[in-house]
C-alpha cells in the first residue's frame, strides 16, 4: 500500500514537473516577451534592413596560395548594396568589388521595377544552370562550384520590370553594352573598379514567362537576345511527395564556349585547327531529381549535357597539345580560366550529386557534393560543415578535393585540395 | 423477425455513420477554433527550452489565406528574428514547402518535418485544417489535464493522414466536448513513435472567436525539451493569390 502511495505521489510530481518548470519559466519570460513585443512593434518586425559581414580564409593545403576575403552585405528597404573586399597575403594586393547596388521600386501592387547593378541568378538546376543568361563577370576563380560562382560574380548593369498575376509572372530585362575602354573608370582593373566591361560586354534584352501548367508542374520560358543571336530556354519542375524532378534547357545558335575562348583570346592557329570553332546550334541542359527524407536529408542527382563541351577525344586533344609546348599549355590554361570566369562547363557529359543533412548534430548542418566528368571519370568533391554558434554568428568550414589522373579534367588542376573557413556575423 | 433485423441493421448503420460524421464534425469544429477562417496576418514568438532554461528564440510573421479550390490554407512565413535568418521566407503552396533565402536569392523545396526551432518544425507554423488532411475516428470520451492544469472532459480522436505530405502521419487528438476547443495532441511517426506532445492553451478572443494563443510542444523523446509558440497581433488582411508564386518570393515585403 505504501509502495502504491509512493508511486502515485512520484507520478503526480513527475507529471506536474513539466508544467511547473514551464510555468515558472513562463513567469520569468513573460516580462521579456512583452519587451520583445514592444520592441518589435516599435521597429516593425517586418523591417527589410539586414546587414552581415563575412570573413573568408582560403588556402590550398600546401599553404602556398592563401587569400582573405571580407564581404559586406546591406539590404535597405528599397535598395541593396553588396561589397566584396579581396586581399591576398600581400596586404597591398587588395580589391574592392561592388557586387550589387540597385534600387527597387513598386509601381503598383503587382508591378515592380529594379534598376542598377543586379546579380540575376536564373535557373532551377543544382549543378549547372543553362538558362542563367547573366552569368559571367566572376570575381573569385577559386571555386568551380555553381553555387559559389553565382554568389561570387559581379551583377550586370540592367533594368528589369516584373508583372505578377495569379496565373503567370512576366519579366522584361534590358542590359546595355558598356564601352570596353580599358582607361575608363568602369573598366578599372586596379584596387577599386566596377568591372562593367566584363559584365556588360554585349547588349542584352529578354523576356521571361513563368506559368503553372498544372497543379504540381511549374514551368518558365525565357527568350533572350544578345549580339550573338537568340537564346531560348525552358525550366520545368515537378514536385510530388518529397520528390522534385527538374529539367533546364537552353538552345542557341552560337559559338561553343571553347571556340569563343580560342577566338576572343586570339590564340594560335594550332588551337583553331584542332577545335571546332564554327558557329552552330549549341544545346546545354540538365535533368535531375531531388528527394527529401523524413529526417531532414536531401539527396540530389543531376546529369548535365553541353553539346559544345569536350568529350573524351576533345580532352585527349587538349592534353596532347598542352604537352607540345609551354606556349600552348599557357593558352589552354587560359581557355580553362575563361570557362571559370564565364561560369561554363568545359566537359560534354557531367554528373552532379549532392547530399545535405540539416541538424546532423546540434545546430550543425553537413553537405557534400561532387561533379564527375563522365568522359574521364575525374571529379571535384566538396564537404562542408556549418555550425550556428549563436543567433548572430555562423561558422563554416569546407574542404574541396580533385580526383583523377594527371591528364583528366579535374585531376589536372594545380590546386588539388583547397580548405576554406568562413565566419559570418549578422548585425 | 425480418422487420426486427431490418430495424437493427438500420440502427447499426445509423449509429456507425453518425459516429464517423461526428468524428469529422468534431475535428472540423475544432479546426474553426484553432484557425482563423479568413485571410489573416499574425505574429508568432517561438521559444525553446531545455531543462526549463531558455535555449533559442525566433519571431515570425505569418500570412495565411484559404485556397478556394482545396479549402486548405496557403501560408507565407517570414522570419523576423534572429538576425541570421531575418527575411528568410517559408511558403506553403499545394502541400509543398519552399524556403527562400535572400542571401543566395534561391528558393528550394524543404520538408515540413524539418526542424525550424526547438521542437517546432516548418509544418507547425503553417496554418492547417486537420479535417482536410486526416481521416478522423472517435475512440472514446476521456477526462484529461490540459495545458492550463485544469481537467477537461474531452473526445479522444484518432487522426490518420490521407497523404504523405503532412508533417505527422498519425495524431491522437483531444477536443473538449462542450466547446470543441482543442486541448491536446500527440503526434506520431508512421511507426507510432511519439514525436511531440502538444497542448493548446491561453484561450483568448481573437477575430470573432475564442482561440488558443499559445501552443506548448514537448519533445516525444525527452520531456525536458519544450517549445512555446505564442501568437499575437492577428488581423484580417487581403492577400493576393500571386503572393504564393515562387517567383514572387524575392519581391515579398508583406505589404
Amino acid at each position: 500500500m505504501r509502495a502504491i502511495l509512493i508511486i502515485l505521489f512520484l507520478s503526480l510530481v513527475l507529471h506536474s514537473e513539466n508544467f511547473d518548470f514551464f510555468d515558472k519559466d513562463e513567469d520569468q519570460t513573460r516580462e521579456s516577451t512583452t519587451k520583445e513585443q514592444n520592441a518589435t512593434h516599435k521597429e516593425d518586425g517586418n523591417s527589410p534592413f539586414k546587414t552581415n559581414i563575412e570573413l573568408i580564409h582560403k588556402s590550398d593545403l600546401e599553404g602556398e596560395d592563401d587569400s582573405q576575403n571580407i564581404t559586406f552585405n546591406q539590404t535597405f528597404s528599397d535598395a541593396r548594396l553588396h561589397i566584396d573586399y579581396d586581399v591576398s597575403s600581400d596586404l597591398d594586393d587588395y580589391r574592392v568589388n561592388i557586387k550589387e547596388a540597385y534600387i527597387k521600386s513598386k509601381l503598383s501592387s503587382n508591378i515592380f521595377f529594379d534598376i542598377g547593378r543586379i546579380n540575376i541568378r536564373e535557373g532551377i538546376s543544382l549543378g549547372y544552370n543553362a538558362t542563367d543568361y547573366f552569368k559571367g563577370g566572376g570575381i573569385n576563380f577559386d571555386s568551380l562550384a555553381t553555387s559559389d560562382r553565382q554568389g561570387n560574380r559581379l551583377g550586370s548593369l540592367l533594368a528589369q520590370g516584373t508583372l505578377f498575376s495569379d496565373n503567370y509572372t512576366l519579366k522584361l530585362i534590358y542590359s546595355p553594352k558598356i564601352n570596353t575602354d580599358p582607361d575608363a573608370f568602369w573598366s578599372d582593373k586596379e584596387h577599386i573598379g566596377l568591372g562593367l566591361d566584363t559584365t556588360n560586354y554585349t547588349h542584352r534584352y529578354g523576356i521571361d514567362l513563368d506559368v503553372k501548367l498544372f497543379k504540381s508542374l511549374s514551368s518558365s520560358f525565357a527568350l533572350h537576345n544578345n549580339e550573338e543571336g537568340w537564346h531560348f530556354g525552358s525550366r520545368l519542375s515537378y514536385a510530388e511527395e518529397g520528390w522534385i524532378l527538374y529539367s533546364e534547357n537552353s538552345i542557341k545558335k552560337s559559338y561553343s564556349s571553347v571556340s569563343k575562348a580560342i577566338s576572343e583570346l586570339e590564340f594560335s592557329d594550332t588551337l583553331k585547327e584542332n577545335f571546332d570553332i564554327d558557329k552552330k546550334y549549341i544545346y546545354q541542359g540538365s535533368l535531375g531529381a531531388s528527394y527529401t527524407t523524413e529526417n531532414n536529408t536531401a539527396i540530389s542527382l543531376e546529369y548535365i549535357y553541353n553539346s559544345g563541351g569536350l568529350d573524351e577525344d576533345g580532352w585527349n586533344r587538349y592534353f596532347e597539345l598542352s604537352s607540345i609546348s609551354a606556349g600552348l599549355e599557357r593558352q589552354l590554361s587560359a581557355v580553362r580560366k575563361y570557362h571559370k570566369v564565364n561560369e561554363e562547363m568545359m566537359g560534354k557529359h557531367t554528373l552532379f550529386g549532392r547530399i545535405s543533412i540539416n541538424d546532423i548534430f546540434l545546430n550543425t548542418d553537413f553537405s557534400f557534393f561532387s561533379f564527375v566528368d563522365l568522359s574521364d571519370g575525374s571529379s571535384m568533391s566538396r564537404a562542408t560543415v556549418k555550425y550556428d554558434y549563436n543567433e548572430d554568428i555562423i561558422f563554416e568550414a569546407s574542404i574541396t578535393k580533385m580526383f583523377g589522373e594527371d591528364q583528366s579534367e579535374y585531376g589536372s588542376l594545380d590546386d588539388d585540395t583547397i580548405a576554406t573557413a568562413k565566419v559570418t556575423y549578422h548585425f | 423477425m425480418k422487420k426486427i433485423i431490418l430495424i437493427l441493421m438500420v440502427l447499426v448503420v445509423t449509429i456507425s455513420s453518425d459516429g464517423a460524421i461526428s468524428a469529422k464534425n468534431i475535428v472540423s469544429k475544432s479546426d474553426k477554433i484553432r484557425n482563423i477562417g479568413k485571410s489573416f496576418y499574425q505574429k508568432c514568438y517561438i521559444t525553446s527550452y531545455i531543462n526549463a532554461k531558455k535555449s533559442e528564440s525566433m519571431e515570425v510573421s505569418i500570412y495565411s489565406k484559404i485556397s478556394q479550390s482545396s479549402g486548405q490554407y496557403r501560408t507565407l512565413v517570414r522570419i523576423t528574428k534572429p538576425k541570421k535568418d531575418k527575411n528568410k521566407i517559408i511558403m506553403r503552396q499545394n502541400k509543398k514547402l519552399w524556403l527562400y533565402d535572400p542571401n543566395s536569392k534561391a528558393s528550394i523545396q524543404i520538408s515540413p518535418r524539418q526542424r525550424l526551432l526547438g521542437q517546432t518544425s516548418n509544418g507547425d507554423v503553417m496554418t492547417s485544417n486537420f479535417s482536410l488532411d486526416y481521416k478522423a475516428r472517435l475512440i472514446k470520451s476521456e477526462k484529461i489535464k490540459g495545458g492550463d492544469k485544469k481537467m477537461h472532459n474531452c473526445y479522444l480522436l484518432e487522426l490518420k493522414a490521407h497523404n504523405s505530405d503532412v508533417s505527422y502521419p498519425f495524431i491522437e487528438y483531444w477536443v473538449e466536448k462542450k466547446s470543441f476547443r482543442p486541448i491536446r495532441g500527440k503526434f506520431y511517426t508512421a511507426g507510432k513513435k511519439l514525436l511531440k506532445d502538444v497542448y493548446y492553451r491561453k484561450y483568448r478572443s481573437v477575430m470573432g472567436a475564442t482561440r488558443p494563443t499559445e501552443v506548448l510542444i514537448f519533445d516525444g523523446f525527452s520531456r525536458n525539451k519544450a517549445t512555446k509558440m505564442k501568437f499575437s497581433g492577428a488581423r484580417s488582411m487581403s492577400i493576393p493569390d500571386f503572393w504564393f508564386r515562387r517567383s514572387y518570393l524575392p519581391k515579398f515585403s508583406g505589404k
